[in-house]
Formats: structure tokens, sequence, C-alpha cells
């Protein structure tokens, strides 16, 4: 089993077997220089740190909430100049459009004035334009006899639909 | 993978890794730097790892690529200072007697001496316990090629072993060699 060891032939099995015979303190005399070989291969197999999953799962969480914090910075600044730009898009907006409103009046009662002043010159144009329309009235006038004759032919009309019900009566 | 599944089924590995890594690198900092950033990627990639069939191979694997990667970006030459450590050790050793805990150092010594190839499986089979074709999943190595390289890192360890031992216990030495 030793020599399939030595040449790599040997199962894991056959490997465990020989490190617990090497291990038990009951060698042969002979194979106790191999003792320090399989003891030490037995030594370096044991695991010294029980808690390194833990530390690592630490590890890997503080890294994470690292990682989180970063992106809120990143965030925050990124929304901060968002923020700022609108801020500054929004005062160029309004101090370009502050010169166009620069005529507007202080005084309200002189703004009532130069607004009832600006109606009636555009109720006085209205009046204009409503008066050259006139004409229009006179032809409406002269087609007024011709409405009432019309009238008078569509109750005659109406009168013929009785001649219908006097010839079956007749014919009784 | 849910982070239940993680704890379970990937943490436990951790101290496997952690002794590929400080067999590669030779230094326990820069294991565990190691270790912490694998870790933290297969954390990230936790969802992508129910498809692993092999998650200790694959664990090994990228272990074994990132010391690599580590190595070669730093340019170190890690084998040169540990063979020069051991030689310093191996002059004043006493071989009459040892101890569980130098004994242990010795083997540890004599492996991290060795070539690349013949460290990586010497340590995934004698020390991780892991099949052959395990350890091909993990070093790209063809199931023979680890036989070859297995057996010429047993047989040297070892020579070293017989051959510090032989200082004082000659006798012994020439049966056992008889034998094998």
């Amino acid at each position: 089993m030793l020599q399939k060891y030595f040449e790599a032939e040997s199962t894991l099995d056959e490997e465990s077997e020989l490190i617990n015979y090497f291990n038990s303190g009951e060698v042969d005399d002979q194979l106790k220089p191999y003792i320090p070989v399989f003891s030490g291969l037995k030594e370096l197999s044991v695991n010294e740190n029980e808690e390194l999953g833990e530390d690592l799962m630490n590890y890997i969480l503080e890294s994470e909430h690292k990682e989180k914090l970063k992106y809120r910075w990143m965030w925050q600044i990124v929304t901060g100049v968002a923020a700022s730009v609108i801020l500054v898009m929004l005062a160029v907006n309004f101090y370009s459009n502050k010169d166009q409103w620069d005529d507007t009046f202080s005084d309200p009662k002189q703004a009532y004035t130069e607004a009832t002043k600006t109606l009636e010159y555009v109720a006085g144009k209205y009046n204009k334009g409503m008066a050259q329309l006139k004409p229009i009235g006179k032809i409406e006038d002269a087609a007024s006899p011709f409405y009432s004759g019309m009238k008078t032919w569509n109750k005659g009309i109406e009168k013929l639909g009785n001649i219908e019900n006097l010839n079956i009566e007749l014919k009784k | 993978m849910l982070a239940r599944d993680f704890k379970t089924d990937v943490l436990p590995i951790s101290s496997k890794l952690l002794r590929f890594a400080r067999q590669i690198l030779q230094d326990e900092e820069d294991a565990k730097d190691v270790l912490q950033d694998i870790f933290l990627k297969l954390w990230q990639k936790r969802e992508e790892l129910v498809k692993v069939e092999n998650m200790e191979a694959f664990a090994i694997r990228m272990t074994r690529n990132r010391c690599l990667d580590l190595i070669r970006s730093r340019r170190a030459v890690p084998m040169e200072v540990v063979k020069n450590n051991y030689k310093l050790e191996e002059d004043c050793s006493d071989t009459d007697h040892l101890e569980n805990a130098e004994m242990t150092g010795l083997v540890k010594r004599i492996i991290a001496g060795l070539p690349d190839l013949q460290r990586t499986v010497i340590h995934l089979r004698d020390i991780e316990q892991l099949e052959y074709e395990e350890i091909a999943e993990a070093t790209d190595m063809t199931v023979n090629t680890i036989r070859v390289n297995l057996s010429r890192a047993r047989k040297k360890v070892r020579d070293e072993i017989l051959k510090i031992q032989n200082y004082g216990i000659t006798e012994n030495t020439t049966i056992v060699a008889k034998i094998l």
C-alpha cells in the first residue's frame, strides 16, 4: 500500500488508512522513518480557524454596505447637480421673462383705467363693424311679405288634405 | 442561490481555500486577502452558482488563478525565499527526535519547496483529500499528469524526510530503502 501511495496509484480510502496507521503509535520499527510524512500531512489538513467562515461573511456584508453607501453618495451628487441645473435654468428663465413685463403698471388704478380704455376702443371698433351690417336688415324687411304669403299658401295646402276625406264620404 | 445556501454550501470551503492560497503564496496576509476577494466574488455571483456542479473544485480553481495572478503582478518569487528558509532550518535541525509541530513544519516546508504543479497536486490530494477528477477540474490538468506529478512530489517529500533523518538513523533508513 505504501508503494502504491508513492506511485500515486492508491485510492483516497487507502491513503486515509495509511495516515491513520502512521498516526496510531503502533508503527513497525522498520517503517517509523515514514511517520513524519503522514503525521505532517495529517496536521496540515486540520482546520485551524473555526471562525474563518463567519469572518468572511462579516467581510462580505461590510463590503456590500460600503458599496451601497458609495452608490447612495454618487446618487446624492447626481441629484444635487441636477437640482442645481434646474434652479439655474429657472433663474435664467425668470430673469429673461422679467424684461418682457417691464411695462406693467405698478399702480392698479392706472392699470384699470388703461384696461378700460383699451376695452372701449375694441368695443367702438366692434360697433362700427356691426353698423355696416344694417343693409342686411332691409333685405329682411323686403322679404317679410313673401314669408306671410307663404304662410297663407301652407294653410291652403293643409286644407287640400281634407279633400280626400270628402271624396270617401261622397262615395259612401 | 439563497444566502442560507451560500452559508451552508460555500462558506465551509473557506478553510481549504485558505490553506491552498497560503501554500501557493507563502504569506498569511496575502492568502487572507485573496480569500476575501474570492468569497466576495462568489457572493456577488451567487445567483449563478446553482449551475456549478462541483463547488469545491470551482472555488479551488478560482483561488489558484487569483493567487497566480497576484504572483505574476508582483513578479514575486516566493519559492526562492521559502527554499532559503528551508535550507537554514535544515542545517540546524536535531534529527534524532522530531516532535509533531516540527514534523508538520518540516513537511510544510518541503512541500513549499516543490515545483508549482507538484506542490498543487500534493496539496489538493494529500491535505485536502480531493479525488483525481476534482483536481483535474480545478487545475485543468489530465488525471495522468496529476498522477505523475503527485508521485514525484510524494517521493520528493519522502526522500527529503529520510535524508534529514539519515543524519542520526542510518541503519533504519537503509532497511526502509531495501523495503521500497
